[in-house]
């Protein structure tokens, strides 16, 4: 293919064009959470960005954090607000502003954030692309068995926090 | 745009036939019995007339004490009238002044003790001339609520000191009240009606016509920020277009308010219009699918005023025709029951549908019709019993009892079916009773009281039977009186089948039923009779008649008063599910949407008669 | 070749895969037609062709040829939007399925067990937006009761399939498949089966669990405001689903596209005839229970999850542990 090299910019490489196409995903459900008027549309654009997020993983061959992340984000969390929207009635066909007056306060917050993750991405030195992993099947394993052994604390301390959070819904629940 | 009815066409008399004595009041009771003694000797002059009309108790008493009397029949224990079966009312504007009593509107109130097994009819006439007001019934007998309505809606009989006091069968932005005698039959301007010479039916394929549009209204006691649900009038399970409106929150009822009418077609009305043998065929319209039930509570109730005896075998016969069609009802109702709760995947519809099919069958093989059979006549029944029908009986006879068995295999001890039914819908005795509740919904709160054992008709005492009685009051003790019932009818066909005597299926009474073809070639007197009956009709002595029967959902009720010519002056008839349905609301608050269903089935209504 | 190998191969095996789905799901209409009729002392569809076979063909034909009604007051982009993520993952979830030796539907990943779970996960986002998006109480009954039975039989689901992957002892369906078992392995599957059609049952709204779309009760449920091929888009995500759910249960439970002992194991072209005959008896056992099986209340079928099922999916997994630990 002859025609192809005469090309001003090199051929986009399968991987990067199905990460433009991702990364363009996320960014309008993570647009559409933002600023939609409608919060049930707000939920549908967090799964959209979620979704996102998982395709990322996949193109990042972290296939278990991939479907991980679909299992309980998309799978249980959002489930639980769209849910959550549905039982408030009112809320489903009216307007919902999406600015209120904290936002100033958030935009400074937000900012710093951004300030702070640039610096991240710019400062660590991070793998480089197309390096080899090692088998995933014994990352797996090895994932699980950091768990139970080096991170047991704090593996437990999560699990008693989701127990308190859950005690606490149901009692909300039951006023 | 407004369309007019067809006007009626009336029945041609040749007008030296007019009866001079026609049109008449019924007759003041005469007589006494000990109830009337009582109650005469409590209201002294208030009491306007007591005593015994056609056998049967009345009493005429003055508006202003009639809640004093209806709280003394309730409460006084040698009286003990526990329930209020049914209101009605009489228009008695196209009758001759009477000589004690002048009022326009009379409201007719059917009285029932279950203790006592008796029957009081009290009449009373009306104050304020065509704005009738009688004081309400409904703080006494909460069974009164649903019928009062409905009097106010079609008599315009206001009732002071209803709880809720709206139209009921009539849309509620209807102009008049249509059971009024100045009400013609036809020629009103009705919405939505077509004629023939109208333009819209030069365009058939426009079959919406403009009509105003009328704001939802929300049932008093509603709540609009909960959630609100139409359920109906196109549902799948209000067994027609019986609406609900539902208020929830979540998923548990707070609130239900059914609507009723939508199938209201004005049989009263159209009874009032017809010559008695011609109104057969339109009971068989109300509840479906126990016609023959409907034929015999008519027929019974002329038959009454008429005080014609019906020949042993026409009684044997109608029994067989009753009983089953009330297994027929109730397979149906099992059928649609089961599909209700249990989905659609759940065979027993189909099967029985099956059973119901033979049963069908057999009547086709009497009348030539199944499912609107008019088989059931004054003066007897229609024609006798083809000779095959009797070994066909005996095969379903045989057969049934197995297939209940199957049934009930299938649901009774199944713990979904428990599980859906137990505590569902409860009543107990005395609401069952203060409602006036019927038939098995009655006898599911313990109530013992079968009109076929406890006021029978028709020969019902020769049979031996039980009466199934359930004391829970919930779905499931209706279902299971239910099941028992229909091996109970299994039980009386066999009797009646074992006892059918020979004779005559329809009296020889000639001024009742016509002489057979036959007998006009030879008989003088038979053609008279025959010329007689044609023209002018079955004339009906001046009276009124209220008779029950047990049908499959309940005391089916006919209200007859005839002013001695051949068309009923008054025909009011008391439907089971219209009564029944009353409990809808008590039977669903607190429960869940899924039993909402499970009460319409446990209720066992057919809209057709509801609406009537 | 990355172009080809990475996109191109997939394409071709996924686009075969749904053509086979789609037949699967017509043919399963009629044969629960047929079946159903059967169960209850009727014909079924015979006037379409021989024995109704058209009838499918018919159906399609009259689902798409039906006036597309979108009622005033829905939001119209989700309503249109909700068909297609109800059927999405009916599909997709088959990609990390064996259909004969060494041969993946489209995948062999790693994750298999993982996949299965997440996409159980977001099938009833379809319900939950058609419900919502359809501005009809019923509907949204509907979608309220899917999604909070979806979520809580999701768990002892999840609970049950995770015991299984502790016997199995790797996340790949494949290697499950392949990999031979103990008489005793057996045996302690199969006692679940029962348990674990039931969660299934659940997770497709089959009856007698179809309490989403109940229509004595709801109508129709969340597919009221639907008609013509949008319904029929539902009812195909509902189809493949139970084709799905039952190529599932075949792999977990029946050794997928092998036959039993081994027989003829070498002959690869028969794994996808041995798979396909495994679902369609398990397909007549769906069949079976909604002819026979009432359905439960709604509160009822919420207090069977959380007050027997999910204790015992518990109670089945630290045995499975013991088991696994023990005898492995």
């Amino acid at each position: 293919m002859p025609g192809l090299d005469a090309l001003p910019f090199p051929l986009p490489t399968v991987q990067q064009v199905i990460f433009i196409l991702i990364a363009g995903m996320t960014v309008t459900g993570a647009l559409i959470t933002a600023l939609a008027p409608n919060l049930f549309h707000n939920a549908l654009g967090l799964v959209l960005a979620f979704f996102g997020v998982a395709g990322v993983y996949v193109l990042l061959e972290a296939e278990f954090l991939a479907v991980s992340q679909v299992l309980i984000y998309v799978g249980a969390i959002a489930t639980l607000i769209t849910f959550a929207i549905m039982l408030t009635r009112g809320m489903m066909f009216g307007r919902t502003s999406s600015t209120n007056r904290l936002m100033l306060s958030t935009a400074i917050i937000s900012a710093l954030f951004f300030l702070v993750l640039t610096g991240l991405l710019v400062n660590v030195a991070w793998p480089e692309i197309g390096a080899e992993l090692a088998g995933s099947e014994q990352m797996i394993a090895d994932l699980g068995e950091m768990f139970v052994t080096t991170y047991l604390v704090p593996f437990e301390l999560m699990a008693l926090l989701l127990l308190a959070a859950l005690a606490g819904a149901i009692l909300l629940a039951r006023d | 745009m407004l369309n007019v009815s067809p006007r009626r066409r009336e029945y041609e008399t040749l007008p030296s036939l007019n009866n001079p004595a026609i049109p008449a009041r019924a007759p003041l009771p005469q007589g006494e019995t000990d109830d009337t003694k009582r109650i005469v000797e409590r209201f002294g002059d208030a009491v306007i007339a007591a005593g015994l009309h056609n056998d049967q108790q009345m009493v005429y008493i003055r508006p202003d004490q009639l809640v004093d009397l209806a709280n003394f029949l309730k409460t006084e224990e040698k009286l003990a009238y526990e329930a209020l079966v049914d209101v009605s009312s009489v228009d008695c504007s196209k009758l001759p002044a009477g000589e004690t009593i002048d009022a326009r509107f009379h409201t007719v109130y059917q009285l029932r003790s279950y203790t006592r097994k008796r029957h009081l009819t009290v009449v009373c006439p009306a104050d304020g001339g065509s704005q009738p007001v009688v004081p309400s019934l409904a703080p006494v007998f909460e069974g009164a609520v649903w019928p009062e309505r409905e009097v106010y809606d079609l008599m315009g009989v206001g009732f002071s000191g209803h709880p809720d006091l709206r139209r009921i069968l009539m849309p509620e932005n209807w102009p008049n009240h249509p059971l009024r005698k100045d009400m013609p039959l036809g020629g009103e301007p009705v919405p939505f009606t077509l004629t023939w010479e109208d333009p819209e039916f030069e365009t058939l394929g426009k079959q919406v016509l403009p009509a105003e549009s009328v704001a939802p209204v929300l049932p008093p006691g509603m709540n609009r920020e909960r959630m609100i649900v139409n359920m109906g009038p196109h549902h799948p399970s209000t067994h027609g277009v019986l609406r609900l409106v539902v208020e929830l929150d979540g998923e548990d009822v707070i609130h239900v308010d059914p609507d009723l009418g939508y199938l209201h077609s004005g049989f009263e009305k159209t009874g009032e219009n017809k010559r008695y043998k011609d109104f057969v065929y339109y009971t068989d319209r109300m509840d479906y699918l126990s016609a023959m039930n409907n034929n015999l509570g008519y027929v019974l109730a002329v038959e009454k005023l008429l005080g014609v005896e019906i020949p042993e075998r026409a009684q044997v016969i109608r029994v067989i025709m009753s009983e089953l069609q009330r297994i027929a009802s109730h397979l149906f109702w099992l059928s649609t029951h089961v599909l209700d709760i249990s989905g659609t995947g759940m065979s027993l519809l189909m099967y029985a549908t099956r059973e119901r099919e033979r049963i069908l069958d057999l009547f086709e093989m009497v009348a030539g019709a199944r499912l609107t059979i008019s088989y059931i006549r004054i003066g007897g029944v229609w024609k006798d019993l083809p000779p095959a029908f009797l070994s066909h009986l005996q095969d379903l006879v045989d057969l049934l009892p197995g297939k209940f068995d199957e049934y009930e295999t299938m649901l009774t001890a199944g713990p979904l079916w428990q599980e859906r039914l137990e505590g569902i819908g409860r009543l107990s005795r005395e609401e069952a009773i203060n409602m006036g509740l019927t038939g098995p919904m009655l006898r599911g709160s313990g109530v013992d009281w079968d009109l076929r054992r406890d006021m029978p008709y028709s020969g019902y005492e020769n049979y031996d039977f039980d009466v199934p009685v359930s004391t829970d009051g919930d779905c499931y003790g209706r279902y299971i009186i239910r099941m028992e019932e229909m091996r109970q009818s299994v039980r009386i066909l066999k009797q009646a089948m074992a006892n059918l005597p020979d004779g005559l299926y329809r009296t020889d009474n000639r001024k009742v039923s016509l002489p057979p073809r036959a007998e006009l070639d030879v008989s003088m007197e038979a053609l008279i009779h025959h010329f007689k009956l044609m023209t002018e009709g079955l004339q009906v002595p001046p009276g009124m008649a209220y008779h029950g029967i047990e049908a499959s959902k309940g005391e089916l009720g006919f209200y007859v008063y005839s002013d001695g010519s051949a068309v009923p002056y008054r025909l009011h008839v008391r439907g089971p599910s219209f009564n029944n349905l009353y409990a809808i609301s008590k039977m669903c608050r607190g429960h869940m949407l899924s039993d909402i269903v499970a009460n319409i089935g446990s209720i066992d209504i057919v809209l057709g008669e509801v609406d009537r | 070749m990355d172009w080809i190998n990475l996109l191109l191969l997939p394409v071709l095996r996924s686009v075969a895969l749904i053509v086979v789905l789609l037949t699967g799901f017509a043919y399963l209409t009629w044969y629960e037609r047929k079946l159903l009729a059967r169960f209850q002392v009727r014909i079924g569809p015979n006037r379409a062709g021989p024995y109704g076979l058209l009838q499918p063909i018919a159906d399609a034909v009259k689902a798409v040829f039906k006036e597309e009604i979108v009622p005033n007051m829905a939001d119209k982009a989700v309503y249109m939007l909700a068909p297609a993520l109800a059927l999405i993952p009916a599909l997709i979830i088959w990609a990390v399925i064996p259909v004969a030796k060494g041969v993946p539907a489209i995948a062999d990943v790693n994750i298999g067990f993982l996949w299965i779970l997440a996409i159980a996960g977001i099938e009833s986002y379809g319900i939950i937006l058609a419900g919502w998006s359809s501005n009809n109480n019923y509907s949204l009954l509907g979608a309220l009761r899917s999604s909070a039975q979806m979520i809580s039989y999701e768990l002892p689901l999840g609970v049950f399939l995770v015991s299984i992957l502790m016997l199995a002892g790797g996340f790949s369906l494949v290697s499950l498949v392949e990999t031979p078992r103990a008489w005793w392995e057996w045996i302690w599957l199969w006692l679940m089966f029962p348990l674990f059609f039931i969660c299934i049952l659940a997770e497709t709204n089959r009856s007698p669990f179809d309490l989403p779309e109940t229509e004595n009760e709801l109508v129709a449920g969340f597919q009221t405001e639907y008609g013509g091929i949008k319904f029929a888009l539902f009812f195909m995500a509902e189809y493949i689903n139970m084709i799905t759910t039952s190529a599932i249960m075949a792999t977990l439970f029946f050794g997928g596209y092998r036959l039993p002992f081994g027989l003829l194991g070498d002959v690869i072209w028969l794994g996808p005839f041995v798979l396909a005959a495994k679902v369609i008896i398990l397909l007549f056992l769906f069949i079976w229970v909604r002819a026979s099986v009432g359905r439960p209340r709604y509160d009822q079928l919420m207090q069977f999850n959380w007050k027997f099922l999910l204790p015992v999916a518990l109670g089945y997994m630290i045995i499975t542990t013991l088991l696994t630990v023990f005898l492995k």
